[in-house]
């Protein structure tokens, strides 16, 4: 018997290790354990068994059955995990077809160049502040040393609405605004869009943009103008860019400075975009100019300022390479969605 | 400015090579744009700013070169041969209108023979772009490069008597300047004049009648102090700029007038143009005192933020050709050369220390005081939030001129009484597309429509935040003391423009052109996405849009804005081949419209039960009116009402349409009981069929 019922396990664990699908491992289990399945007959035999055989027989045999049931039932699994796998591999996609995109929209330029440098300047205790577009001719050049019917006048082309009305040629006409409503400490950038009567050409635009930057205080230096715009072309041009000043003529400011920057492209050693000089013109700054100071009613003994201006159009074009600043004007999909990621 | 090394440096001897002198005068402040050539035969172009009228002329740039370098300065001959009569025989010379003229000085050269110019001089005018002419003409240029006065020569056999007079012109009379043209002259332009008329507009350019000639035998030459503003405004008046009137304008200082007449003097004689007479004119009403500045070392190093030496910067000034003197403990006097017409003030004087000194060794610092208190500005923040949530469905933002014209207005169907009314009008235009500031975006959005859809790109879909201007209505009382009253009215808008597809089509998915509701969903995502929840539509009209098809937006009982599809006519107009949908929104209205926190509501505790209804109304019925009885209906157990479908077709009567709602009741406090929903759902189909007149198609 013993031999007997051994040779039937294994004949069994063959069989259903050797199966490969369900319905297979079915009519196995039926060959086995169903109602006219190998085992079952045999259970069903015992009572041609000895009165002392039987006991242990049948626990022999109980025993079979549940070693049987179990590698089926192990089986089963293992056979379920291969088939489901095998379903799963034939619904493969082709991952490489176009995703189903939701839409985004992409910024413009000049407003992601706007938020990095509202960010900087936030850092170094700079708020936003803005001011009208149209502008009293007295905010945007009398109160900033530019006198009326005066060759002074020559430097900024401008639009007029009436003799005392213009369209702002400088985003600095508000400082005088935020001076005369405001007592120092005052630190402020004041971005806008400027105007000038020039015509549209690869780099001119009538309408363009401005960030303007004030400080107000006791004892601010001239070394806080090179500090402030130092620390801000090398956040935003690279701590690697070089920085210069060089004196210049503002009439709201003395001492005037113009900032360069080492080239962008070259860094230095000399490029068509930077004329050979290694050098790109970026901003203009410097002191507050004491009539300017006593213009809002601040004493220039007792209070000093520094300001500076910077066109964001160009800035905007350095950053990016791009070589006509009419193409920030037009908005064009092709160009604007290019900064999609900006 | 263009100038030749070799005359340069005939100035300065042992000025260094060509780019060490650029490189040096640009970090002083004399910024060189260009450097051509070689050697000594190397030409700088300079840049000169605006307050320098003192360095727009070669010598001008020694002095300027010597002070940096500390090299000595060699001034030009000034020794004139004279012969012959003295000048006051043959010239009067009457300044009638001093405060045009602060100085008038002039010589007179007879036996004059008219021929060229030495090569030398030739080649010099050419190379700083001058056209030599004779050598009478090429000397006044050449004083004039060199020393920056402008100067004019007379055939003065052809003013009588040798009278000149500087007075204003005449209204009514007039001149054929040099060029040939006759020139129109009034009451505020100078002009210098015969005993009868004008012979030259005094500072821009000369009379033809007394041009030197070839047959010139004595020469007027005068170099004068004309006032800069009185120049400039002739210049701009009568639209001529001459190198004489640019300099005029910069300003010229009146010490300079008797050095270039000696100047050219001298030059007249030693180059045998003629016989100088002995002597010269010089009439000098507009003698002014020097100007003096009292200098304190330490404010200078205070406003710089760093410690130069008291010596170190009298060293610097003196090298500038400034005097200082009465010292005392802590200040000095400083005497200002008269050439330096920009130097008035103290912090004139912190740049001039500075800029020798070198900017690049002031240190650099951070501004020391504790910084303000930061505000926040709410109108940056609420643009860039906004921004955000357009970008996120599908906008790009595109930024514009502020400009537009009547004509854009008008192809806008926007009425010439509406536009007339409120434009803000530019009085100095440059541009027939840029005659005013715009009174609405969607002027400047549909430009960019039509401009993308010429270049093929059909589907678009943008946003920009910018100002529009309305002027302000005229006030009945002119409130003359409140100077801001007169400026316009300006708001900061959004606008919308969508016009073909959304999204990029692809594979399995069907995608649509963006219609009406596109961008109504496009605005509401923006007012949830603002946080704004109490906002509505209205049907609304609007001349540039659909009649049909146009909605106005509003928030707490105020309209906020306007959106729709463009009227058929302007997008005909304007050559787009989709349609476009266009909105504009108050920025101002939605920022204030924004509640300052968010409030977290409880998490619903209890389950909700939803059931659908579909219902039957006549075609005219709002939609919105349905829902609204459904809401109130709902006493309160109604947690949200949700429009899945619209029908219109056969299974429905003509003229009506089938709205199917999926309704989700829950209570805060208990779970409902079917009796419950079914007594609050039966209570809704009864206000539906009594107040909208609907019929109930299904329910479940
Ligand atoms: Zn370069």
């Amino acid at each position: 018997m013993d031999e007997k019922a051994k040779k039937l396990i294994s004949e069994a664990r063959k069989s259903i290790e050797s199966v490969m699908n369900l319905l297979e491992l079915e009519e196995i289990r039926v060959k086995y354990l169903g109602k006219k399945g190998e085992l079952t007959q045999a259970l069903r035999s015992l009572g041609e068994y000895s009165e002392d055989e039987r006991p242990i027989v049948g626990r022999f045999l109980n025993e079979a059955r549940e070693t049987v049931r179990d590698m089926i039932e192990t089986r089963r699994g293992t056979i379920a995990a291969i088939e489901l796998e095998n379903k799963l591999k034939a619904e493969d996609l082709d991952i490489t077809l176009p995703g189903k995109r939701p839409s985004i929209g992409a910024r413009h330029p000049v407003s992601v160049v706007y938020e990095e440098l509202e960010r900087i300047f936030a850092h170094l205790g700079f708020e936003v502040l803005e001011g009208p577009d149209v502008e009293l001719d007295y905010n945007n050049f009398e109160a900033l040393n530019v006198p009326r019917n005066h060759p002074s006048r020559d430097i900024q082309d401008t639009f007029y609405i009436t003799d005392d009305i213009v369209l702002r040629t400088h985003t600095t006409c508000v400082d005088t605004r935020i001076m005369k409503n405001r007592k120092p400490p005052i630190r402020a950038i004041i971005p806008g869009k400027v105007y000038r009567s020039d015509a549209s050409d690869p780099s001119h635009l009538p309408v363009f943009h401005q960030l303007d930057g004030l400080v107000v205080d006791e004892g601010v230096t001239f070394g806080d103008v090179k500090g402030v715009l130092a620390r801000f072309a090398h956040e935003f041009f690279g701590p690697d860019t070089d920085v210069r000043f060089r004196p210049s003529y503002f009439p709201f400011t003395e001492p005037s400075a113009e900032m360069d920057v080492s080239c962008v492209i070259c860094h230095g050693s000399g490029c068509r975009l930077c004329k050979q000089t290694g050098w790109l013109e970026i901003l203009g700054s410097g002191l507050l100019h004491p009539r300017v100071l006593r213009e809002v009613g601040y004493d220039p003994e007792e209070v000093s300022g520094l300001a500076f201006g910077m066109g964001i159009d160009r800035v905007t074009m350095l950053k990016y390479g791009i070589d006509d600043i009419r193409l920030l004007a037009e908005n064009d999909m092709a160009f604007n969605r290019q900064f999609i990621h900006a | 400015m263009l100038v030749p090394y070799r005359w340069l440096s005939q100035y300065v001897p042992g000025l260094p090579p060509p780019g060490d002198v650029a490189d040096a005068l640009t970090l002083s402040g004399t910024a060189c744009e260009s450097l051509t050539g070689e050697g000594e035969d190397a030409v700088f172009d300079f840049e000169i700013t605006h307050d320098r009228a003192d360095c727009v002329n070669i010598f001008g740039i020694a002095r300027e070169a010597a002070a940096v370098f500390g090299l000595e300065l060699k001034h030009p001959d000034l020794c004139v041969n004279e012969e012959g009569p003295a000048v006051d025989e043959l010239v009067t010379v009457k300044v009638i209108s001093p405060d045009l003229c602060r100085r008038y000085v002039a010589r007179v050269v007879t036996e004059v023979t008219i021929g060229p110019s030495p090569e030398w001089m030739q080649k010099r005018l050419i190379a700083c772009g001058i056209r030599p002419v004779n050598n009478v003409v090429d000397i006044t240029n050449y004083v004039m490069l060199e020393l920056g006065q402008p100067l004019h020569a007379f055939d003065l056999d052809r003013v009588p008597d040798g009278a000149i007079a500087v007075r204003r012109a005449r209204n009514g009379e007039s001149l054929i300047t040099i060029d040939g043209e006759l020139r129109e002259l009034s009451e505020d332009m100078l002009v210098i004049a015969n005993k009868t008329s004008p012979v030259a507009i005094a500072g821009i350019m000369g009379g033809a009648d007394t041009e030197v000639e070839e047959s010139t035998t004595q020469v007027l030459l005068e170099a004068a102090a004309f006032d800069s503003v009185s120049v400039w405004r002739a210049q701009r008046a009568l639209k001529m700029r001459t190198e004489a009137s640019i300099r005029f304008s910069r300003g010229v200082w009146p010490e300079n007038a008797r050095l270039g007449v000696d100047r050219a003097a001298m030059l007249m004689a030693n180059l045998k143009v003629g016989k100088v007479a002995v002597g010269r004119i010089d009439e000098y009403p507009g003698l002014e005192a020097p100007v003096h500045i009292r200098l304190r070392p330490a404010r200078v190093n205070r406003l710089l933020g760093i410690t130069i030496p008291q010596d170190e910067m009298e060293l610097i000034l003196m090298r500038l050709g400034f005097i200082l003197d009465e010292w005392n403990q802590d200040s000095c006097r400083v005497l200002v050369p008269n050439h330096r017409m920009d130097v008035v003030q103290e912090e004139d004087l912190v740049e001039e220390i500075a800029r020798i000194y070198g900017y690049d060794k002031i240190p650099t610092t951070i501004p020391k005081g504790a910084p303000p208190e930061i505000r926040l500005n709410p109108e940056r923040r609420f643009a860039s939030k906004a921004g955000e949530i357009l970008r996120g469905s599908g906008l790009t933002e595109v930024d514009t001129m502020t400009f537009t014209s009547e004509a854009a207005c008008c192809e806008l169907r926007l009425s010439e009484e509406d536009i007339e009314r409120r434009k803000v009008k530019i009085s100095n235009p440059i541009s027939s597309e840029h005659t005013m500031l715009r009174t609405t975006l969607l002027v400047s959005l549909v430009d960019v429509l039509r401009r993308n859809a010429s270049r093929q790109r059909d589907d678009v879909a943008i946003y920009e935040i910018g100002k529009v201007f309305h002027r302000r209505d005229a006030e009945e009382d002119n409130k003359e003391q409140d100077r801001e009253s007169a400026l316009p009215c300006e708001r900061k808008m959004i606008g919308l423009a969508i016009m073909g597809k959304l999204t990029e089509p692809t594979w399995g998915n069907q995608i649509e052109d963006a219609d009406f509701f596109h961008m109504k969903g496009i605005i509401e995502t923006l007012l949830e996405g603002l946080g704004i929840s109490r906002y509505s539509f209205r049907k609304a009209t609007h001349p540039t849009l659909h009649p049909g098809r146009t909605a106005k937006v509003v928030v707490d009982g105020e309209a906020v804005g306007y959106f729709g599809e463009i009227h058929p006519e302007v997008s005909g107009a304007l050559g787009l081949k989709k349609t476009a949908y266009l909105a504009e929104l108050d920025g101002e209205k939605l920022l204030h419209s924004m509640p300052e926190d968010i409030g977290v509501r409880q998490l619903p505790r209890f389950p909700a039960v939803t059931r659908d209804i579909a219902v039957v109304v006549q075609r005219d019925v709002e939609s919105k009116r349905v829902e609204d009885r459904i809401w109130e209906a709902g006493a309160g157990l109604v947690e949200s009402v949700n429009l899945f479908d619209v029908y219109v077709g056969p299974q429905v009567p003509p003229e009506h349409k089938s709205l199917a709602y999926s309704i989700t009741y829950r209570s805060l406090d208990r779970t409902l009981t079917d009796e419950e929903v079914g007594e609050v759902h039966g209570k809704i189909v009864e206000s539906l069929t009594s107040e909208v007149g609907a019929i109930i198609r299904s329910q479940d």
